[in-house]
C-alpha cells in the first residue's frame, strides 16, 4: 500500500472515530497543535485505529510520527 | 455471579459498587448485570431532594463497572493493574431511572486493540430503554495513576542555627 492510499484510510479513520470534519484532515494539518487539537486520549484512539486498520503497533512510538497525517502515514508504510 | 463473587473481581465497592449480580458473563466480548435501585442510596440525598432521580453519571458507572469484569482475566488478582475509562461517547439518558427500579445492563466489546477497549452499553428496566451509549477503555498501573513522590527532605540544622542566633539577639 502506498503512502496516498494509507494517509487516506488513517484520514478517514480519524474523520470516523475522533468525529474531526475530513475537510480539516489535510495531510500535513498538524494534529496535536492548533489546527486540529486533539489531545492524549486521542492519541490512544489512533493507535488503536492504525493497529485495527494496519496491523502496525505505534505503543511507545516517538511524538514525531504523530504530528500529522503524513508523518503517520510514512510510519506505517515503513513498518506494515 | 452473585455479589460475594463479583467482589473478587472489582476493586468498587459500597457505597460505589453498581453491580449486585451478574446474569452472562463471555470474558472478551460481554456481559449482562443487574442493579436494583434504593431509595437508601446516598446520591438521592442531593439529587433530588424529595424527587429522587438516579444521576446519569451513575448509570454510566453501572455500564463501566461490568466492562472491567468483561476486559479483566479470569484470575484478576494483580493489584497493581487498574482499568479505566477513558471516554464517553454518544450516552443518551432515554428515560429517567428512579428508586425500585431494576435495571438490566448489558454490554458489548466491539472493539479491542493496541490496549484499549470499546463498549456499546445499554440499560433497560421492564424491558424499556433508559440509557445507551458507548465506553472507552484502557488498563494502568498503580503506578502511572500515582507516580512516586520524593519526599521534601530539607538539612534543618542551618534553621535551627538561625533560630538560635534569632534568640541570642532577642536576649
Amino acid at each position: 500500500m502506498n503512502k496516498q492510499e494509507t494517509a487516506a484510510k488513517i484520514k478517514a479513520m480519524i474523520s470516523e472515530n475522533l468525529r474531526i470534519p475530513a475537510e480539516m484532515l489535510t495531510d500535513d494539518a498538524a494534529l496535536f497543535g492548533d489546527d486540529i487539537g486533539l489531545d492524549s486520549v486521542d492519541s490512544l484512539e489512533i493507535i488503536a485505529g492504525i493497529d485495527d486498520l494496519f496491523g502496525v503497533n505505534m505503543t511507545g512510538v516517538g511524538k514525531e510520527h504523530f504530528q500529522t497525517v503524513s508523518s503517520l502515514a510514512d510510519y506505517v508504510v515503513a513498518n506494515a | 455471579m452473585n455479589l460475594l463473587e463479583i467482589n473478587q473481581r472489582i476493586r468498587q465497592r459500597a457505597p460505589f459498587q453498581m453491580i449486585e449480580r451478574v446474569t452472562a458473563l463471555e470474558p472478551g466480548h460481554m456481559a449482562c448485570g443487574i442493579k436494583c435501585v434504593s431509595v437508601n442510596e446516598p446520591q438521592f440525598a442531593g439529587h433530588f431532594p424529595g424527587l429522587p432521580v438516579m444521576p446519569g453519571v451513575l448509570l454510566i458507572e453501572c455500564a463501566a463497572q461490568l466492562c472491567s469484569l468483561v476486559i479483566a482475566p479470569d484470575d484478576s488478582t494483580d493489584p497493581d493493574l487498574v482499568y479505566v475509562l477513558l471516554k464517553v461517547r454518544d450516552f443518551k439518558f432515554v428515560k429517567p431511572v428512579i428508586p425500585g427500579d431494576r435495571l438490566e445492563i448489558s454490554v458489548f466489546l466491539t472493539k479491542a486493540a493496541a490496549g484499549l477497549y470499546e463498549f456499546d452499553a445499554a440499560v433497560y428496566c421492564d424491558g424499556a430503554l433508559r440509557a445507551k451509549g458507548c465506553l472507552l477503555f484502557t488498563s494502568m498501573n498503580a503506578a502511572q495513576i500515582y507516580p512516586p513522590e520524593e519526599p521534601d527532605i530539607r538539612d534543618r540544622s542551618e534553621d535551627k542555627d538561625k533560630m538560635s542566633g534569632s534568640d541570642t539577639a532577642n536576649a
